[in-house]
């Protein structure tokens, strides 16, 4: 049975028109959010609230958590001015809860507003946790960089499971965090990157020394990669190199020789021939004054080329600089292609 | 002999517990330790013995209030005596510093806790103070509570956080400034009281009969932030909105080390808010 063709039309507005609204969304909250700030700087702070709150409504949970972030902060800052204290807390709290590496600017901040905020943070459970979301790592001496923001400090424990649903956990470490740390985690990838690519599950769990617990998991597709080798460079262009001989003046004895052979070509046939040729004085000038012709062009024309050391060393530094980085490409990539890679993408995230 | 005597007094109120005993007794014994200088043994008495809702703030008390500061100075704990210090003069703005019995070092210190004290503020005149002395022995925490009055109010500590009425908030001992605030009330008030060791400290602020006076409401913002005077009285940092004003002229200064103070003269008419925008300040130095 054969859909009809205004069926899929139809079903593809949907999908596009159902993708809009988000990203319409999303500009409306941006751009409410900045009026609530400009508001707020003119004091007209009851006005600043009202499109706060209509920004962070307006604004699509899945996709902005920077913009809630930004707004909760705005209206906690609004609410302890107005000395809505309790408003404030509860404010700080949402804006730690949609990104736990919230932190507060000292210089932008009032030190009562950081206090107050510290204090709010300490009492808030909270775990956030920040990986790359698509790398490209030697997983045999590279690190896998992972950031976990806590309230207070407590131990944090890194499990990756995989691949697979069902396989087993393995600790790939555990840390004790004050607020906020990067820590290295080394994947195991046991003998074949290629054996290692899967589907796997890291899950990071922290508990504070008063016993509460949160956790978080993220899903990871670890996926072998080839590695990308380097281009090789090309030849340096012909504007950077320079001349290597340079023309000299033009010889004074060639000339003379010149005119001397021409006066020469002359002068015997008509000193020195015999009294029946010398009706042939025209062709023995002709003959003269092609020689010096010649000697005249001989001297402009025949300057000697002097060779210029300095440049031509230049230019054989310019050459070999060229070759032998070339050569040390070939070098990294010969290297390159000897190591494994391991793709490390973020399929889903707290 | 009487040595001895005082001897088995003590043995016997320490094994009774000292918060057991008749806090006018223990600030008689705490008087016979210091004499002996059994500073120890004093101190924990005169501790226990203050607490001025257990009797007369006369002269037993204003002596021992020195007492326990000469101790305290003489243990190195100066800052621990400068609370005792702010504490006991506001309890007894009046009190009279005994300059023969007790040395230099007592009346520096009754001095510097005299200047703190002297800076009191607008919201003073509407708190009323108490202090819940623990009875029982062992070690307990200082604490700061703001106590429900029925009406919805909100506070923080300025360089500590959040202090929900009715929360008791445990820090140590110091002198703390609270920031208060009752919006139904058009109620904002800021005030300085000192949590003395082991000791809660709990604030009320009478609302219900407060003179509803003609009100006006200030907006100021600044950037960088800094501090804001109101008639020369420190009403904390900017941004502050919605502030309640007498109706009339205000001189507002706002501070910031590193830059030029602001100042101006405002006149807040009734039920007007004026909003004042955000002031940018002037690095120290620069051109205008």
């Amino acid at each position: 049975m054969s859909v009809p063709r205004w069926v899929m039309a139809a079903l593809a507005l949907g999908l596009v028109a159902g993708a809009f609204p988000r990203r319409a969304d999303a500009q409306t909250a941006d751009g409410t959010l900045a009026r609530a700030v400009a508001a707020l700087e003119a004091t007209e702070t009851e006005r600043g609230v009202e499109l706060l709150r209509q920004a962070i409504a307006a604004a699509p949970r899945a996709t902005s958590s920077a913009l809630r972030r930004n707004a909760e902060v705005y209206l906690a800052v609004a609410s302890w001015s107005v000395g809505l204290f309790d408003s404030a807390t509860v404010h700080f709290q949402a804006a730690i809860g949609a990104d736990p590496f919230t932190t507060l600017d000292p210089e932008q901040f009032n030190p009562d507003l950081l206090a107050f905020f510290r204090a709010v943070r300490r009492a808030t459970l909270v775990l956030g946790v920040r990986v790359p979301p698509d790398t490209a790592l030697a997983p045999r001496t590279e690190p896998w960089p992972v950031s976990v923001a806590v309230a207070r400090p407590g131990q944090v424990r890194f499990r990756l499971a995989g691949p697979g649903p069902d396989s087993r956990d393995t600790v790939l470490a555990t840390a004790t965090v004050d607020s906020t740390a990067t820590v290295a985690l080394a994947l195991p990838v046991g003998g074949s990157v290629a054996r290692a690519a899967g589907s796997y599950r890291l899950a990071v769990d922290y508990s504070e020394p008063r016993g509460r617990t949160a956790a978080a998991t993220i899903s990871l597709e670890l996926t072998e990669q080839v590695a990308d080798s380097l281009p090789h460079e090309p030849p340096p262009p012909d504007s950077l190199y320079r001349l290597e001989v340079r023309w000299g003046a033009p010889s004074r004895a060639s000339l003379v020789r010149g005119i001397g052979f021409g006066v020469g070509a002359v002068a015997f046939p008509v000193l020195l021939a015999n009294s029946r040729l010398r009706r042939a004085e025209g062709r023995a000038l002709t003959v003269g004054a092609a020689v010096s012709l010649a000697g005249l062009t001989g001297y402009f024309l025949g300057r000697p080329r002097q060779p210029l050391p300095e440049n031509i060393s230049y230019n054989r530094a310019l050459r070999s600089a060229w070759e032998s980085r070339n050569r040390a490409i070939a070098a990294a990539n010969e290297r390159r292609r000897g190591v494994a890679l391991l793709r490390v993408r973020v399929v889903s995230q707290p | 002999m009487r040595a001895a005597v005082v001897g088995f007094a003590l043995v016997g109120v320490l094994a009774g517990g000292a918060s057991g005993q008749d806090p006018r007794s223990l600030l008689r014994l705490g008087a016979q330790a210091y004499d002996f200088a059994e500073y120890g043994a004093a101190r924990a008495f005169l501790m226990a013995g203050l607490n001025p809702a257990a009797g007369p703030r006369d002269s037993l008390w204003v002596a021992s209030v020195h007492r326990l500061a000469h101790i305290l100075i003489e243990e190195r704990k100066d800052s621990v005596a400068a609370v005792w210090l702010r504490w006991a003069l506001r309890v007894q703005p009046g009190l009279v510093v005994d300059t023969v019995d007790f040395p230099p070092p007592v009346q520096d210190a009754f001095a510097r806790a005299r200047d703190f004290v002297a800076d009191a503020s607008s919201g003073d005149t509407l708190t009323e103070t108490t202090w819940e002395w623990v009875r029982g022995r062992g070690e307990t925490q200082s604490g700061l509570r703001i106590e429900r009055s029925g009406v919805a109010m909100s506070g923080f500590v300025e360089g500590i956080g959040p202090l929900p009425a009715g929360e008791t908030q445990r820090v140590a001992a110091g002198s703390y400034t609270m920031v208060v605030s009752a919006p139904d009330y058009f109620f904002r008030a800021r005030v300085t009281r000192e949590v003395l060791p082991g000791i809660t400290t709990v604030v009320r602020f009478r609302l219900r009969g407060l003179s509803r006076q003609a009100l006006g409401f200030l907006y100021v913002a600044s950037t960088p932030w800094g501090s804001l005077y109101l008639d020369g009285e420190r009403t904390g940092y900017t941004p502050v909105a919605a502030r309640p004003v007498a109706v009339g002229p205000h001189r507002l200064r706002i501070e910031r080390a590193g830059y030029a103070p602001f100042d101006t003269i405002v006149t807040v008419g009734r039920d007007q808010r004026l909003r004042l925008g955000t002031i940018r300040l002037r690095a120290a130095g620069s051109q205008r």
